[in-house]
């Protein structure tokens, strides 16, 4: 198995001196952290609405493009090594679904503290995944089953 | 008598002042706008007949438009309801400030058209006149005519103490907000003579639930509110009536289930105070008699900037005249 993508994150924050990066791992991971041990029976029946791993993929794929084209916050990922995040999102949203993922990252509010992450931009990052869910044809009562998890995170990851 | 010309020193004031206030934000904030719609669409609800943010005829917990925590905004609507007998229409707008607080100013006019003849024929029959009274016989303030028209203004505060509807998903509490609203009715000698107040106060504290995984996976809200008033018909018959103008708590619900993402299906209902105007007699139980008001909505809201409304309002026995349920049409702007 490869370096997992938190520690790559980790590596590329040491790296460059902005926080950019924690507010990637933040923004981002930090959705999914906090909220995810739905039962098991509900969660593997999300985890297959998402298409599995290689559904979540390519789902994370089109929403970090979304988040790239995005003026209102892809400033904060200036600095982020895009692969990595792909790959440290993935496991988040497979772990929030019910999939094997472990997210072993840092909790969301570690991760945030310091990144002055606004609502505006934690809605604006929520409405690109969902925009990316539509592309996928992601049913919209899994797409709400899953905002309902990440919607929480708000109170760890929004400090503005 | 003739109509009321329409006031629209305030409105223009108002919007005036918004301008200016939003550039001076712009200048402040480089980066991420404070002007940006930052909430969820349709997650500020469309606009009550008086001004305040929530559905058509109850008040809900949220604050108007889409401003988040840091962002200021506004919004400006405009609803009309074609009732059998009767045209109701409000126009008006909000300023709202970091999803906190709710300014809002609205106008209601209520147009009696042809039925006014009709509401100074019952006053003349339940006088004990005899039919051929000319109108000009009755009290000035009774003479309705074809062109009569009841009008008030409503300047209303609404302040969120608790919660939120969005991100609270892990708690059962509802986002709770406590509204305030001054009702001024232009039919002065008109409401005095019917023995109630052109001038009101309505007091309300409104708590509003959305679940984002609710009913069929769909987003799913529930309000109730519960309204400390003296209103006749929301205002438009005045305040209190005859030898009384005692505050009442009226609760009020609504429900909305989302269709589509755009797309919000629903009903309201709001309990009234009754009072007795005109008199303790045949025509002031007509007059008198009111119903509790409801409706049932359907909320389109193809971009955040822009919301339309449709409903079906039923507002039962409204100055004597039954029946008086009709389309209701509404626009709410967000900027």
């Amino acid at each position: 198995m490869t370096q997992s993508p938190i520690s790559q994150a980790t590596t590329i924050g040491l790296r460059y001196p902005l926080r950019r990066v924690a507010s990637c791992t933040a923004i981002v991971g930090l959705f999914v952290a906090t909220a995810m041990v739905p039962s098991p029976a509900k969660a593997a029946s999300l985890y297959d609405q998402f298409g599995q791993r290689p559904g979540i993929t390519a789902l994370i794929s089109t929403f970090v493009g979304y988040v790239a084209a995005d003026d209102r916050i892809n400033y904060y990922f200036a600095h982020t090594n895009i692969p990595g995040l792909e790959a440290a999102l993935v496991n988040q949203v497979g772990q929030a679904t019910g999939g094997p993922e472990v997210y072993s990252g840092p909790s969301m509010r570690a991760a945030h503290a310091n990144l002055g992450v606004t609502q505006a931009a934690f809605n604006a990052l929520t409405e690109d995944l969902i925009k990316a869910m539509d592309d996928k044809g992601i049913p919209l009562p899994s797409q709400n089953e899953l905002l309902s998890e990440l919607a929480p995170m708000e109170h760890d990851i929004v400090t503005k | 008598m003739p109509k009321t010309p329409i006031k629209r020193t305030s409105l223009h004031k108002l919007l005036v002042g918004s301008v200016v206030s939003l550039l001076c934000h712009s200048a402040a904030y480089a980066q991420e706008s404070p002007l940006d719609l930052g909430r969820f669409l349709s997650t500020g609800g469309v606009t009550t007949i008086s001004g305040a943010g929530g559905g058509g005829i109850v008040p809900w917990a949220t604050i108007g438009g889409y401003s988040t925590n840091d962002q200021v905004g506004g919004t400006a609507f405009a609803t009309h309801v074609f009732l059998p007998k009767f045209d109701f229409t409000a126009y008006g707008g909000q300023f709202n400030f970091f999803d906190r607080v709710e300014l809002s100013l609205a106008r209601q006019s209520l147009s009696l058209g042809s039925t006014g003849s009709i509401l100074d024929g019952k006053i003349i029959n339940g006088l004990g006149l005899p039919p051929s009274t000319p109108v000009s016989a009755l009290p000035h303030s009774l003479q309705f005519g074809d062109d009569y028209n009841i009008n008030q203004d409503i300047i209303g505060v609404k302040v969120r103490l608790y919660g939120n509807i969005i991100y609270d998903q892990d708690s059962w509490i509802p986002q709770i907000s406590a509204g305030y609203q001054y009702h001024h009715n232009e039919n002065t000698s008109f409401l005095r003579t019917i023995g109630a107040s052109p001038d009101g106060n309505e007091y309300y504290l409104a708590a509003t639930k959305v679940w984002l995984d609710g009913l069929f996976g769909h987003y799913t809200m529930a309000t109730t509110t519960l309204d400390f008033t003296n209103a006749n018909q929301n205002g438009l018959l005045g305040f209190g009536g005859q030898g009384k103008n005692g505050y009442h708590i009226e609760p009020e619900f609504a429900v909305g289930w989302w269709a589509t993402k755009s797309i919000v299906l629903g009903g309201e209902y709001r309990f009234m105070p009754h009072f007795q105007l005109v008199g303790y007699n045949a025509l002031g139980d007509a007059f008198s008699k009111n119903n509790n008001w409801s409706d049932v909505y359907i909320a389109y809201f193809p971009t955040k900037y822009f919301s339309l409304t449709a409903s079906y309002a039923m507002l039962g026995t409204l100055a004597s005249e039954p029946g008086q349920n009709g389309l209701y049409i509404s626009g709410t702007f967000s900027f």
